[in-house]
């Protein structure tokens, strides 16, 4: 257990190191505080609505009813603006060029397969725009969820002779449904998605953010050490280099999972900030740590001297920052911007904490975002201590 | 029981052959020097003998292991004394010894009298809560020692553990390594103080680019110089030319760096006359004169034709 050893030291290290506290923990503490503050209003009036374009192939009532009477919603129409497309590959390039969010397609003979139980309704989405498309996504499913419902309650009153035919279904369908659906469909959306809290969308992005200046400084505390003899006294000593290394890294983990601790329950006590299902967010915070830590063994694998790994690690951060929406919120970006977000760490960890903060979602649903984090974070955890036991304690 | 033994050690740093063919001996109990200048070798060597890295060809064995092939076992052997302070600074003195103290495995109360055994014996166990930043260079160096020592090596290996320390602690580190030594603690002593050396270590190689070129007991090393003198002059003037005191007759060799001369003698009363007429002939103005008799330095300039600061 001696890298316990080490990584407790380096810990002690920290907390005796003011200079570096308020900088790693006091920063993005106060950072959460302005920007959450001054930005605020790109959050509520400057949010640009997204776009949904659709193609209707359905000759029944049922598909148009989806665009004309349930996107036209006022919890709903606030947010999206609706283009009728014509041609589909041109309307999927406008997608994934981030031009729009979805694409929803209503197949031909959709108001039929609803009568049959069989609806189905296509929604393709901008991979750069997540959280709005889930939205609009949940939206349709929610549809199409209702239609169904309605459709074996309809059948069973036409068995029962309270309708005259099963035939009549879809025309029951379209009188009664919105009456029902303005309800459930609002409900769905205000139910499963708080509103976007500027707060809380800084105090995670500054949160990680400022993981990732922490892990530099741990890169940095690695090459210290080497330049102040101290890792050649442990190399000295009847300890592994693995678990010298190890101990190295876990101290790494140990820091930056402090520093994220703390900016969560500053924030969470004295900003209000909802960091959503406390299972999901620890996900996020452990697999970002993780990656974060990962991303710093390769600094200091990297970088020749503290000087050098504290320029590279600021290099590094800042444009991985930017990318990533840890600066400004994705939705504001160029689609071409936030498609490379799913290069970064930051693109990563902010998916998923918007996810868990603001759609409620639970620790399943952001694992795909927790097992990217902990692959990069391995991946550079192997390289970068390959590479660090190669050398040694040599510069 | 040899406690060391180097057998024919290399080690290149590229071009640069640091250290040449290096074979010793040391036994268990005896205090070793290794005396040479800046750059003959003395850190190379020890940071292969702690196990840092590997020479390229040779073999080296601590206590009966092969240090490449039963590494941990050696350095449980071994404790360090690095030349650089190599300590945590914002950690206390006792922290520091501590930590390290844990990474040969101790713990609990035998770790706890160890630390408070080795500060008192470095004369520091009344500032062990101190931070280390707060400690003078001396102190420093002492609690570089104890962090050293935690862990009651059986052989010390010290790098120059005196460099740009106080009199009052080179004083105090000293008198530690010899204390140890008495109690049967084995040490490797390198320095390029000869007065250092000569008062720890009854056995000594002097190391010059990376070669041994002697080795023995002091007396065995004196016997070099045939019992010859050791005069210093220092002048007003730096030389360039010394060629006319190398022919005074009984002038053996001359060294010259800056205005200091160190000449050697069969006898330093006969020969100083004449040396002093030949830098008068000369228009040479003296400031200073010294005799001394046969030392590791005049056996270091017989050797190479340098002194140990050049």
């Amino acid at each position: 257990m001696t890298f316990l050893h080490i990584a407790a030291k380096d810990l002690r290290l920290l907390f005796r190191d003011r200079k570096a506290l308020l900088t790693l923990i006091g920063t993005p503490i106060l950072l959460t505080l302005v920007l959450g503050t001054a930005l605020a209003n790109m959050w509520t009036s400057e949010t640009p609505p997204s776009r949904v374009l659709w193609i209707n192939e359905d000759s029944g009532q049922l598909g148009q009813m989806l665009i004309d009477d349930v996107f036209t919603l006022p919890g709903i129409a606030s947010w999206v603006v609706l283009e009728e497309a014509t041609d589909k590959d041109a309307a999927l390039d406008r997608v994934r060029r981030g031009q729009a969010t979805v694409l929803l397609t209503i197949p031909e003979g959709f108001s039929d397969s609803v009568a049959a139980g069989g609806a189905v309704l296509n929604v393709y989405r901008d991979p750069g725009s997540s959280v709005r498309a889930d939205a609009i996504t949940q939206i349709a499913q929610r549809f199409a969820m209702e239609l169904s419902v309605r459709r074996t309650v309809h059948l069973a009153l036409a068995g029962q002779g309270v309708i005259a035919e099963a035939g009549q279904v879809e025309a029951a369908l379209a009188q009664i449904r919105l009456d029902i659906e303005r309800d459930s469909l609002e409900g769905a959306v205000a139910g499963t998605n708080r509103t976007y809290a500027p707060m809380d969308y800084y105090a995670a992005s500054m949160g990680v953010m400022y993981l990732l200046f922490t892990v530099s400084h741990g890169a940095t505390t690695f090459l210290r050490e080497r330049e102040g003899g101290t890792l050649a006294r442990m190399y000295q000593s009847p300890v592994k280099a693995v678990s010298i290394l190890g101990g190295k890294f876990v101290g790494i983990y140990m820091i930056a999972l402090t520093q994220i601790v703390c900016v969560v329950v500053f924030t969470s006590l004295v900003y209000r900030v909802n960091w959503g299902n406390p299972l999901a967010a620890a996900g996020l915070i452990l697999s970002a740590v993780a990656a974060a830590s990962g991303l710093g063994v390769m600094i200091a694998a990297i970088s020749k001297s503290a000087a050098s790994a504290d320029a590279l690690g600021t290099m590094i951060v800042l444009p991985m920052s930017v990318l990533g929406g840890s600066m400004m919120p994705l939705f504001a970006m160029p689609a071409a911007v936030r498609s490379l977000a799913r290069l970064t760490i930051n693109g990563w960890a902010l998916e998923g904490f918007t996810r868990v903060m603001f759609e409620n979602a639970r620790l399943a649903d952001v694992g795909q975002n927790c097992l990217v984090l902990l692959g990069a974070g391995l991946a550079m955890l192997l390289v970068g201590g390959i590479s660090l036991q190669r050398k040694g304690v040599a510069a | 029981m040899t406690m060391i033994n180097v057998d024919n050690v290399s080690k290149n740093y590229g071009a640069l052959r640091a250290v040449d063919g290096l074979t010793i001996s040391i036994e268990s109990g005896a205090a070793f020097g290794l005396l040479g200048p800046n750059g003959a070798g003395k850190s190379t060597t020890i940071s292969m003998l702690s196990g840092l890295f590997p020479p390229d060809t040779g073999n080296i064995n601590i206590g009966g292991y092969d240090l490449w092939q039963e590494p941990m076992a050696a350095r449980r052997l071994m404790g360090i004394v690095p030349q650089d302070v190599a300590l945590y600074p914002a950690l206390s003195a006792l922290e520091n010894v501590a930590f390290f103290g844990r990474l040969h495995g101790l713990a609990g109360a035998p770790l706890r009298k160890r630390c408070q055994e080795v500060l008192e014996l470095v004369g520091l166990w009344d500032r062990a809560r101190e931070p280390v930043k707060t400690y003078s260079g001396g102190m420093k160096r002492r609690i570089n020692i104890a962090a050293g020592l935690v862990h009651s090596p059986k052989l010390l290996l010290l790098d120059e553990p005196t460099v740009g320390v106080d009199p009052q602690s080179r004083r105090a580190i000293l008198d530690v390594i010899k204390e140890l030594n008495g109690q049967g603690m084995t040490v490797l002593y390198t320095s390029h103080y000869m007065e250092e050396v000569s008062e720890l270590c009854r056995y000594i190689a002097v190391m010059d680019k990376g070669r041994i070129i002697a080795q023995g007991t002091q007396d065995e090393l004196h016997m070099l110089l045939g019992g010859a003198d050791f005069i210093r002059v220092e002048t007003s003037e730096p030389l360039t030319d010394v060629s006319f005191l190398e022919k005074i007759p009984n002038v053996r060799q001359v060294a010259a760096k800056g205005s200091e001369l160190t000449l050697t003698v069969p006898n330093g009363g006969k020969a100083l006359a004449n040396i002093v007429s030949a830098l008068a002939a000369q228009n040479i103005e003296i400031s200073g004169v010294k005799v001394e008799q046969a030392n590791l330095e005049a056996v270091f300039l017989h050797l190479t034709g340098r002194t140990l600061r050049d």
